[in-house]
């Protein structure tokens, strides 16, 4: 196995990889009893689209997600929660973008647990039947994101922002979608995107990774896979301007919800690493819009908002910046949020401030067990591997690559939507 | 773990001292029999307390300095226990093993105390700007319970089930309560809190105890003498099944029942609930409720049943399409009717008791868990982790099944839903 050190916090990683490419990553807390394990795949809902073994196929939004449902089901009519129950062990699975992850968060029995994990997710049981049984569920759960006012706005967005890019759509799909999603739809993904060389293992809590990993191995090893190349999702073509620049949506709200979004083409940042880019502009959103900016008190001083916040996504070509608030008086927070977008400041006393604070939260971001799992699931995800020297990283990070890429960000590109009160349309 | 506690006559300190953890974590509780008029300006107070003081008057000052204590979280919060409210003031700092600075430790603790003890005050009243920013927010949080369905179905069911006593209270109160707050009779509640209310503080980490009561006694100078209790529990009167109902905006449908609970021991409230509500609904994908109404015939997404054990209620809530309400509510009542003919196997059995003893054992890794624990252990003699195990492991079927009996439904409420979806 290999040790990736995790620079200045006397924390380690291993990692190793089995003869059929699945990657697995373990990290060690000798203070607790139990067990946090995640079996991921690159196979998210924005992969609707892709070649696999010389076709092109196609498949409804939502299959990524619906897919998570099913997996659950087992062989001998029984599913994953039933088994995982009788080891007293929390089964559960989520699916994002770009991946879907399957969890379970155990006291004892790790072989078991971890053995069952691997075996139901790379068992297909799939038939017309258990899809049928299931679409009424995932219908019931897409319409709970029709009552979520920030479900709404989110994803009405995204549809501003993006023509092609299919982050526009649900991860859930809409009622309709599911509908019709049928079991070839789900076995051709699984059987694309199912396969080790694209999935990894994190296991993280009290274990020994050595034994871990012969155990991985020994499972896997007694499996037979199809030596199958990872398919190859179709990359759109996104255009650069915004789809629409100003939307308004009646919604459940009874103060208008707005989202403010920013669509940067990835390319403008030149001569800056994926990671300098996110750190970077969240230091800047949050000395400009944060809790610790005259601007984010005076607004609320003049009764002009309650809330404030912002944050950084890289989406394919695109990084986005969105600001959301929540205001009776949406156009003049709007006015002043624009205008201070185009007249950024940046401090270096703050600046260093935060930089300190943010190495010391570096510390705690090795304590539970759960948040350690998913950090390393986002850094591969992100970056294609664990990085071993955000300590190194933030000591060396110097006030002037922050006034460069204040230099680079052009915020004209804009896409706002507002949710207003059903009654008051505008 | 060690446990050591420091009394006095105006607080009790808690200390859990365990090297399992980075952070230190710490809660200021203050206590109080629950009173609607007072809840609404408790809440306003635990917002108000963490955005200002005198050494730090607005919110920019007080998370620069959170920052410079490396990244400290410092947050007020307000609930309902049954017949209790509190006002718990939290605090998370990196434990100082970590720091390389002697200083560190006294001048992270401090904080807290220094804005709870030194608020932002001019002439017996709260200085206007922060009140006001405050108040505001106050505001958009009573008025947005309108966007939440399950969360105002919650509500309404509560006010019919529980017209009379404070299950049916918010913490947040009205529009008109709010507009009834002044800075000087907050002032006014602010110094009946410290006052009279019961103040406790737990706090769990690596952490010197001794030196952590000098600290504390040096910087949270309170001199009241406090020698009454609380009592936790709500008689509620039972119900007499009613359904009601309002027609809301949502797509969905939010179904609460309520069930009241009768005469319950000890060992009842404390242990078989427990495994009586795993097996009906709170034991996720496999529980009763969940293989009814969302596996078999899939009406919903999620089922819950909350076990509102101060209030001797037991709430079961699910979101569905208005037109399957009533199949939910005859899957509900034949589960409740199940679990009283004991139509439930050992193996269900078995694995709610063994499950909830890994809960504790899991629990124990956590470290706010461990502190939870430790309250409801002092506050309402809460058996110690190894005495719940060992009960947990002796209950049988019989005394399940003579625990469902012991529910009687109070009401049936539903907001409808069946708008179309926005998109």
């Amino acid at each position: 196995m290999e040790k990736i050190e995790i620079k200045g916090l006397k924390e380690t990683i291993y990692t190793d990889t089995c003869k059929n490419g699945l990657k697995v990553y373990v990290w060690v807390n000798e203070k607790v009893k139990s067990t946090f394990m995640s079996l991921s795949v690159k196979f998210g809902s924005i992969n609707t689209e892709f070649s696999y073994n010389g076709t092109d196929i196609q498949v409804p939004n939502g299959t990524a997600h619906f897919l998570e449902h099913v997996k659950f089901n087992e062989k001998d009519g029984s599913t994953a929660h039933d088994y995982f129950k009788k080891l007293g062990s929390d089964v559960n699975a989520f699916t994002t973008f770009e991946y879907t992850s399957y969890i379970v968060f155990s006291m004892n029995k790790i072989k078991e647990n971890l053995n069952h994990l691997l075996d139901f997710v790379q068992t297909p049981v799939f038939s017309a039947k258990l899809i049928q049984k299931e679409k009424g569920i995932i219908i019931e759960e897409a319409r709970m994101g029709e009552d979520d006012p920030g479900n709404i706005s989110f994803f009405g967005t995204l549809n501003s922002l993006f023509k092609n890019y299919k982050y526009k759509n649900l991860i859930t799909g809409t009622p309709d979608e599911i509908k019709n999603i049928n079991v070839s739809d789900i076995e051709n993904v699984y059987d694309a995107f199912y396969n080790p060389k694209n999935m990894f293992l994190v296991v993280t809590g009290n274990v020994n990774p050595y034994e871990i990993m012969s155990w991985v191995n020994e499972n896997q090893e007694s499996k037979t896979f199809e030596d199958k190349e990872i398919p190859l999702c179709k990359k759109e073509k996104e255009p650069t301007k915004v789809v629409e620049e100003r939307k308004v949506i009646e919604a459940n709200v009874t103060t208008p919800m707005t989202k403010i979004a920013i669509k940067i083409p990835k390319k403008q940042f030149n001569g800056f690493s994926d990671i300098e880019i996110r750190v970077l502009l969240n230091l800047i959103l949050s000395i400009n819009f944060g809790s610790t900016s005259d601007f984010n008190n005076d607004l609320k001083a003049e009764k002009l908002l309650t809330s404030l916040t912002s944050s950084v996504s890289f989406l394919t070509d695109y990084v986005v910046i969105m600001i959301n608030y929540d205001s009776i008086y949406p156009e003049e927070v709007e006015k002043r949020i624009i205008h201070k977008l185009n007249n950024l400041e940046v401090d270096e006393k703050d600046f260093k401030r935060k930089v300190n604070a943010n190495i010391a939260t570096l510390v705690l971001g090795y304590d539970d067990i759960e948040a350690v799992n998913y950090k390393i699931q986002d850094n591969i995800m992100d970056y294609g591997e664990v990085i071993s020297d955000m300590k190194e990283f933030y000591e060396n990070l110097k006030f002037e690559r922050m006034i460069s890429i204040v230099k680079l960000l052009d915020t004209k590109n804009m896409a706002i939507l507002t949710l207003v009160p059903k009654k008051k349309a505008s | 773990m060690e446990y050591k506690n420091f009394k006095s006559d105006a607080y009790n300190l808690y200390i859990i001292k365990t090297d399992k953890f980075k952070t230190v974590h710490m809660e200021i509780m203050f206590r109080s029999t629950a009173d609607k008029s007072r809840m609404p300006k408790r809440t306003f107070l635990s917002d108000l307390l963490t955005d200002t003081s005198k050494k730090y008057p607005n919110r920019k000052d007080v998370v620069i300095r959170l920052e410079e204590l490396y990244k400290s979280i410092f947050y007020g919060t307000t609930n309902k226990t049954g017949n209790v409210f509190n006002t718990i003031f939290v605090y998370d700092m990196i434990s100082p093993s970590f720091i390389n600075d002697e200083s560190y430790y006294e001048d992270a603790l401090k904080f807290p105390f220094e804005m709870i003890l030194n608020p932002s005050v001019i002439n017996d009243e709260f200085t206007i700007r922060e009140f006001n920013v405050v108040k505001e927010r106050m505001k958009i949080d009573i008025q947005s319970l309108e966007e939440n369905p399950v969360k105002m179905s919650i509500h309404n069911a509560l006010l019919n089930a529980a017209p009379n006593t404070c299950t049916s209270y918010s913490i947040l109160g009205t529009l008109d309560e709010l507009e009834q707050i002044s800075p000087s009779n907050l002032y006014q509640e602010y110094q009946n809190m410290i006052t009279n209310d019961l103040c406790d503080i737990f706090i769990i980490g690596d952490i010197d105890e001794n030196k952590t009561y000098e600290i504390i006694q040096k910087y949270f100078s309170l001199r009241t003498i406090k020698n009454h209790e609380v009592d936790y529990y709500v008689e509620n009167e039972l119900g007499n099944g009613k359904k009601s109902s309002d027609n809301g905006p949502f797509v969905q449908t939010s179904l609460e029942m309520i069930y009241n609970i009768v005469d319950l021991s000890f060992y009842e409230k404390n242990i078989v609930f427990h495994v009586f509500n795993y097996i009906l609904g709170n034991g996720g994908i496999t529980s009763k409720l969940y293989k009814k109404v969302r596996e078999e015939n899939s009406l919903c997404y999620g089922v819950s049943s909350m076990y509102l054990k101060y209030d001797k209620m037991l709430l079961i809530q699910v979101s569905l399409e208005d037109e399957n309400k009533d199949k939910a509510i005859k899957l509900i009542k034949e589960c409740m009717t199940e679990m009283i003919k004991g139509k439930f196997s050992d193996d269900d059995l078995e694995d709610a008791k063994n499950n909830l003893i890994l809960s504790i054992e899991m629990s124990q890794d956590n470290n706010i868990s461990i502190l939870n624990n430790y309250v409801f252990n002092v506050f309402d003699k809460l058996p110690t982790y190894d005495e719940r195990k060992k009960m947990f492991s002796e209950v049988t079927k019989e005394e399940v099944m003579e625990l469902a009996k012991k529910l009687k439904l109070n009401s049936i409420y539903y907001l409808s839903g069946g708008q179309n979806g926005e998109n």
